[in-house]
């Protein structure tokens, strides 16, 4: 297929994208009521399946996941991989910018980064030596992990967690 | 002689059942693994292909089911064939990938695309049914064909809404890119419902204009109604309606395999059995005016 008509159409694509997930203006001709009913959906759909796979943010958050996942969402569309396990740690960084993140989100985040790595084609599992730390807030201490090749892995510091 | 026949007989895949029936299936999630185990006539599961993307070796909670004779079917969401720009040749190895690790008889995706210009969606979208999308979306599923060791099976979603100025139905849409790929249909009769009901149309002539012949299998659902408009949530038991698509299509082919999709509000075990029930009972009365129809037919 000619790459012209490829690019035509993903820029129409690309329209429609925005308009569902980043606020953009509905395209031509599209319903408008349905757009945005769809937009909804979407989101809606994002923030159920974060819950499934980071029970621990719902945990955290309580009556108040939802209101602060859809204001989170609202404003950032997925992250390259399209997988919510990154989508869950994404939000985990908004509710830490925002003021909003407990000291099990942190350690959670940092386990999550400690195994992953995003790519456009989904997440990676990272591989060889790796150092990572994250400052606690409530419990005023630092936890570090450490993964050495072929050794295995190793946590310090870790709280006693509510 | 003796040893090219041999050679011969090892190239056949005893895995490669995609010629035989895969029966009662239902997609596999965590929250309903025990029930699966002790369902003795469950002839296949469906995985989310990217959620085992990461795995290394079998995972041991499917490992058992394959021993009990369970088929597994990796089901993407990821691959957005329907996209306009080129598929990502690492998503496809990655199922390509997932296939071989669990024996699959095929795997199956989806006529949609996901992402475009590097925005994610993580939803499955309608593509517009021009004969310029067709000939991309053709070249994409072509492009994957050519990577997975299995058939891929291509399933019909549901949408809120359509793109304006489409040149040609859905049906016509779907039977040209099954003309013209080796893809199997992945009919989901829920979908079929949801789009007829939410944008119109006639859910029945729809199967009628389709190349029945060509599925795979079928997924069935249910969803729920919010303000006026039904949404394919999978969290709901199936509705009446969409039995009876069930029993209209048994009524005009052999279908391969009916696979149970739920995702959330997961029932107990006497529901959920209750449903496998309900499903075999429609397939049933189906197949059964298929051939007294057949019989009157040869009898006249």
């Amino acid at each position: 297929m000619a790459t012209e008509a490829r690019q035509r159409l993903t820029a129409r694509q690309a329209e429609l994208v925005r308009a569902l997930v980043a606020r953009g203006p509905v395209p031509t001709r599209f319903d408008a009521r349905r757009i945005a009913v769809a937009a909804r959906t979407l989101v809606s759909k994002r923030r159920q399946t974060v819950a499934r796979v980071w029970p621990s943010i719902v945990k955290v958050l309580g009556d108040a996941y939802v209101e602060r996942f859809t204001a989170y969402a609202e404003a950032h569309p997925l992250s390259m991989s399209g997988s919510p396990r990154a989508d869950g740690r994404a939000f985990i960084g908004w509710l830490e910018s925002h003021g909003m993140s407990k000291d099990e989100l942190r350690v959670e985040a940092l386990a999550f980064d400690f195994r992953y790595v995003e790519t456009p084609s989904g997440l990676r599992l990272r591989r060889g030596l790796l150092v990572k730390m994250v400052k606690l807030q409530e419990s005023r201490s630092r936890v570090i992990a450490v993964r050495v090749p072929w050794l295995g892995e190793r946590w310090w510091g870790m709280p006693r967690l509510k | 002689m003796a040893a090219a026949l041999v050679v011969a007989a090892a190239e056949i895949d005893p895995m490669s059942t995609s010629s035989s029936p895969l029966g009662l299936g239902i997609g596999w999630r965590p929250e309903l693994a025990p029930a699966i185990e002790r369902r003795a006539d469950i002839g296949f599961v469906e995985i989310l292909a990217e959620d085992f993307f990461l795995a290394e070796a079998m995972p041991a909670v499917l490992e058992r089911l394959q021993q009990n004779g369970v088929k597994i079917v990796p089901h993407g969401v990821g691959l957005s064939l329907g996209g306009a720009e080129p598929i990502d040749p690492v998503r496809v190895a990655a199922l390509a990938h997932l296939a071989q690790l669990v024996q699959a008889p095929m795997v199956s995706e989806h006529i949609a695309f996901v992402r475009a210009n590097g925005i994610e969606t993580g939803h499955l979208l309608p593509v517009p049914r021009t004969r310029a999308m067709l000939e991309i979306l053709i070249e994409n599923i072509r492009q994957a064909e050519a990577e997975l060791p299995v058939p891929l099976a291509l399933e019909n979603i549901s949408t809120l809404f359509d793109w304006p100025d489409a040149e040609m139905d859905e049906p016509a849409f779907l039977s040209e890119v099954l003309a013209r790929t080796e893809a199997l249909l992945l009919l989901d009769i829920e979908n079929i419902y949801a789009n007829a009901r939410n944008l119109g149309g006639d859910a029945v002539a729809f199967l009628e204009s389709l190349p029945l012949e060509r599925i795979g299998y079928v997924h069935i659902a249910g969803g729920r109604e919010v303000a006026g408009i039904y949404h394919d949530t999978h969290t709901e038991a199936i509705p009446e309606e969409v039995f009876a698509l069930l029993e209209e299509l048994c009524a005009r082919t052999v279908v391969p395999g009916v696979l149970l999709e739920r995702d959330d509000r997961f029932p107990d075990e006497p529901a959920l059995n209750a449903e496998f029930e309900a499903i075999v009972g429609a397939m049933h009365r189906g197949q059964e005016r298929r051939l007294a129809h057949e019989f009157a037919h040869h009898s006249a």
